[in-house]
């Protein structure tokens, strides 16, 4: 019982992450490696709401999910936007050398030591059954299906929203419809980014913050979204909850020590098996 | 791409006159640390307890008044580049011993390199270290993991603990090594092992492990782990109502550990350490590291402040800052008294010292009186 | 396999390759004047080899990856599939003719894997590729460390140090000439044919997963006889020297160097690997400068040349 909880939990973290790649790689076609790396900064963002600004959860959420938002507006900006049309390989390394920036230059400011979240920013456990759940994962799993259900519904009802999907289908008809592709791609990176940070926050308060905190839950993450389907919102989520009791079921029934090239392994057989991922939305096939 | 090639010449032309820029007669050691990538905390401890160690003994008119001064390179956590660093103090004749890397991996890898001048490591702890150096230019001034793995076997059930579950990262050699020797002594004292679990390097979550565990119902788990995610595992295991305690090793020594546990009173811990830390001479230490640097030191600043005066003895006793005959007098210390004990050097260049058992009860560091233990 | 056949199809060669050439000949011509000039002193010539092997994977790569378009971010796998057998060879005869073995046995696992792993992979296209390299190059590093056999993560120590500039330079001649010389015949007409455009190659009869899994073998059994030297640099080998960072900065050589023209990524691979170790005092700026590096070098790269991959 208390594994499966522990599975939830994991997967909701992983499907935060998630869905901020599966929106860059919608409207993009980019593997957004700095995404990690932002949802590090929103967790050192959250660290100084909280400590120095003595903010409560919520808020301290709020805030750094604004900050990520636009930090991600300005890496694509800067780093991105120049490449657009460039082969999809140099965006990679200038998301490789964003992500590096960014964990060094962190690195370089507040040093390399691991820091916490005190005791009372969300913390207390929670009793589910004969298992237990620290308040943090419940926040991580609320979280998840809430922006699951804000995004579901932004990107299909608002006008932004249709407008990205446009983009994420056919950017040339879209452009022919009248739609600003630099405006819609800003936005995607926005709330992509602002997931991410909210992500971090959470994930910070869970356990711990520090410069390379992201690469890790970053693949796995990135994982998650593929074995989802990647360019599809419900699938980032639905990625996470598997790979998390993927996870839980190999460290339970095989072994613990192989759980990390478990996930890989299975990251490797959906490929071959079925690209698409669960929700196969067709995003992933190469636009010629 | 004649524009790259000659830009690569004149990089090259200019670190060749790299490493000019020290004082005429003064005696240089090398220090290849870790201060970014990420074993950056440890190695950053280290650098700071040498430098202090470096300005103290410089305040007091140095080493029989020539000035000691320190060539850094930082070794970016990554043993080739350790390895590079090793060769590029070999090869620069001022140097007469290298301090560091701090953690096994990266001292076989400037080991194996072969560089021709003595290695001071202050706190990697690997069996094989020395041994395996063909040279015999690597000495250490810590304990090696089997004198912590048996200490902590034959503590434990002295401290009344009959039931143990191993916890270890399975891609470490340190927690491996460690984990083994005590279950091996916990065995022949009459314990038992009830359970070995594993988790990854940089797993964050061990709710899945810690649950699996907590099925044995042990009274203790050996937890061979750095103090970062010692933390976290003892967090969420206190989360999952698991009352076993905590044993770990000397990795697990920062004043960072209750902070990042979540917990200023923390209980049920204990580690094979360097020093105990009620002592007189670390607590003057510690206020002079938190004058000097703002915070309160962890282990590996007090072996590397230990490492400078343990090759300040060395130079003493040789009369000379030559590489041989450092080297030579390095292999011949005896009952060096640092701030982390006495050391004495073995025939393996190993270092012989008294392993310390620190315990951590009501949020309350203090080190166990083990002859008070053995009835 | 195909069998490598000099071009057919009339094309003006006459100009390109004299170009092409000449550029070949000073970048070669200046690492072997350094070599001769470096060689006795200990920590350039250690940096002078780190540097021929990286430029030896980015010219195996750049077939892989510039010519043939099929992106591989695990190189890392393969150096390390190329280390570990050789250095395991290696450790139990330390003879001139161990080491040979060593290598050859290195480079040969590193082909068979590409050959065995190609096969499934590489029917994947874009970016499943190399979301699937990522995956394979992180699990042959864990799969690494937690085998005993291999060392564990403590690693092999005691390979015998064979390695010096020269026979990385000689490696690298080799490479980088195999390497402009498969770029000649039908093999390399067919990567560039695929890479242009994978299904008009396919329907123009061009073999299409035989080709890429040629290019992918011949890129890993390059890298898989770098990692072989690579073990004999230091004399040890552990897991964490073969990371996900490792992949990167071969590809990123690749990228600043112009995929698809060999000689490019070599160069580009020589000057990555001396700016970093000559920045290597200057800790985490030297990361942040590095990835400036890779972000600026790409987009005026791309300003500058429009190239296509």
């Amino acid at each position: 019982m208390q594994q499966i909880i522990n599975a939830l939990a994991s997967g909701a973290v992983y499907a935060l992450m998630a869905l901020g790649y599966t929106m860059v790689f919608g409207v993009l076609r980019l593997i957004n490696f700095a995404h990690c790396d932002v949802m590090m900064a929103g967790a050192l963002a959250g660290y100084l709401c909280h400590g120095f600004f003595h903010l409560n959860a919520v808020f301290s959420i709020l805030i750094s999910m604004a900050f990520c938002g636009i930090l991600g507006v300005l890496i694509e900006k800067i780093a991105y936007r120049p490449l657009r049309h460039a082969p999809s390989v140099s965006a990679l390394i200038a998301a490789v050398g964003v992500s590096l920036v960014l964990q060094y230059g962190t690195m370089l400011l507040f040093g390399a030591e691991p820091k916490a979240y005190p005791k009372d920013f969300i913390g207390g456990v929670v009793q589910v059954g004969t298992g237990v759940l620290p308040l943090a994962k419940v926040t991580a799993l609320a979280l998840s299906v809430l922006m699951m259900a804000a995004l579901q519904a932004f990107l299909k009802c608002s006008r932004r929203g249709r407008a990205m999907r446009a983009v994420a289908c056919e950017p040339y008809a879209a452009k022919l419809c009248g739609v600003k592709e630099d405006g819609v791609i800003s936005s995607a990176f926005f709330i992509g980014s602002a997931l991410a940070g909210a992500a971090g926050v959470v994930y910070g308060a869970m356990y711990s913050i520090s410069p390379l905190m992201g690469t890790a839950p970053g693949l796995k993450a990135f994982a998650a979204a593929v074995i989802g389907g990647i360019g599809s919102i419900p699938g980032a989520v639905l990625g996470g909850l598997v790979l998390g009791l993927a996870e839980a079921l190999a460290s339970e029934y095989i072994s613990t020590a192989f759980k990390d090239c478990l996930s890989f392994a299975f990251l490797i057989l959906v490929l071959l098996v079925r690209p698409g991922g669960i929700m196969d939305t067709g995003a992933g096939t190469d636009r010629t | 791409m004649r524009k790259k090639k000659r830009i690569c010449l004149l990089f090259l032309v200019c670190f060749l006159c790299c490493g000019c820029g020290v004082t005429p007669g003064s005696v240089v050691i090398g220090l290849n640390i870790e201060r970014s990538g990420n074993l950056a905390q440890y190695g950053e401890a280290c650098y700071k307890g040498v430098m202090m160690a470096v300005e103290q003994i410089n305040r007091e008119g140095g080493l029989s008044g020539r000035k000691l001064e320190v060539s850094v390179i930082d070794n970016r956590s990554q043993n080739s580049d350790a390895a590079l660093a090793a060769v590029k103090f070999g090869s620069m004749k001022k140097i007469s011993a290298v301090i560091g890397p701090t953690t096994s991996p990266g001292v076989k890898a400037a080991a194996s390199a072969r560089a021709k001048v003595p290695i001071i490591t202050p706190s990697a702890t690997a069996d094989d270290l020395t041994g395996s150096d063909p040279d015999g230019q690597v000495f250490r001034i810590c304990f090696t993991d089997t004198a912590q793995g048996t200490a902590m076997g034959q503590y434990a059930p002295l401290l009344g603990f009959k039931r143990a579950a191993l916890l270890l990262d399975s891609s470490s050699a340190y927690a491996k090594g460690m984990s083994e020797v005590f279950a091996g002594v916990f065995a022949q004292n009459g314990g038992e092992i009830a359970a070995t679990e594993y988790y990854s390097a940089s797993e964050l979550d061990f709710y899945m492990v810690l649950t699996k565990l907590r099925e044995y119902g042990v009274d203790c788990i050996y937890l061979p782990a750095y103090y970062t995610e010692g933390a976290l595992i003892i967090r969420q295991a206190r989360e999952l109502s698991i009352d076993a305690a905590i044993l770990s090793g000397d990795a697990f020594d920062s004043p960072r550990l209750e902070d990042l546990a979540g917990d200023e009173k923390l209980d049920g811990i204990y580690f094979t350490n360097h020093y105990d830390p009620n002592s007189e001479e670390i607590q003057s230490f510690f206020e002079e590291y938190y004058e000097a640097y703002g915070e309160y030191p962890a282990a590996y600043a007090a072996l590397g402040y230990d490492a400078v005066f343990f090759f300040a003895e060395a130079v003493k006793n040789a009369g000379s800052a030559d590489r041989e005959a450092v080297s030579k007098a390095l292999s011949g210390i005896t009952d060096f008294t640092g701030i982390t004990g006495s050391v004495t050097i073995n025939e393996n260049r190993d270092a012989v010292k008294k392993v310390y058992l620190n315990q951590i009860q009501g949020g309350v560091r203090s080190a166990v009186d083990t002859s008070a233990l053995s009835d | 396999m195909i069998k490598p056949a000099l071009l057919s199809v009339p094309v003006t060669l006459g100009n390109k390759r004299k170009i092409r050439l000449g550029n070949t000949a000073v970048v070669l011509g200046a690492a072997f004047v350094l070599t001769a000039a470096f060689s006795f002193h200990p920590y350039v010539s250690a940096v002078l080899s780190r540097m021929y092997l990286a430029a030896m994977m980015a010219a195996g790569l750049d077939l892989c990856a510039g010519v043939a378009g099929q992106l591989s971010l695990g190189q890392g796998a393969f150096m390390a599939l190329g280390a570990y057998p050789a250095a395991m060879v290696m450790l139990r005869c330390p003879t001139p003719a161990g080491i040979a073995a060593g290598i050859l046995t290195g480079a040969a696992a590193g082909c068979l894997t590409a050959f065995l792993l190609g096969r499934p992979i590489l029917r994947l296209t874009g970016d499943y590729l190399s979301m699937a390299t990522v995956g394979i190059g992180e699990m042959t590093r864990i799969f690494f460390e937690n085998n005993a056999f291999f060392g564990g993560s403590g690693g092999i120590l005691g390979i015998p140090r064979f390695t010096n500039p020269m026979l990385c330079y000689v490696f690298l001649v080799c490479s980088t000439l195999f390497c402009l010389f498969m770029v000649k015949t039908d093999l390399g007409l067919f990567c560039k044919a695929l890479s242009c455009d994978q299904k008009a190659a396919d329907s123009c009869g061009v073999p299409v997963l035989r080709v890429k899994t040629a290019a992918f073998c011949i890129s890993g059994t390059i890298c898989a006889a770098a990692g072989a030297l690579y073990a004999g640099l230091t004399g040890y080998v552990s897991p964490e020297d073969f990371t996900f960072l490792r992949s990167v900065d071969i590809v990123a050589a690749v990228v600043l160097g112009g995929p698809g023209t060999i000689i490019g990524p070599v160069a580009a691979a020589l000057f990555l690997e001396a700016a970093g170790i000559l920045l290597q005092s200057f800790g985490s700026y030297r990361m942040i400068l590095y990835g400036l590096l890779l972000v600026t070098a790409g987009v005026l790269r791309y300003r500058k040349s429009g190239k296509r991959l």
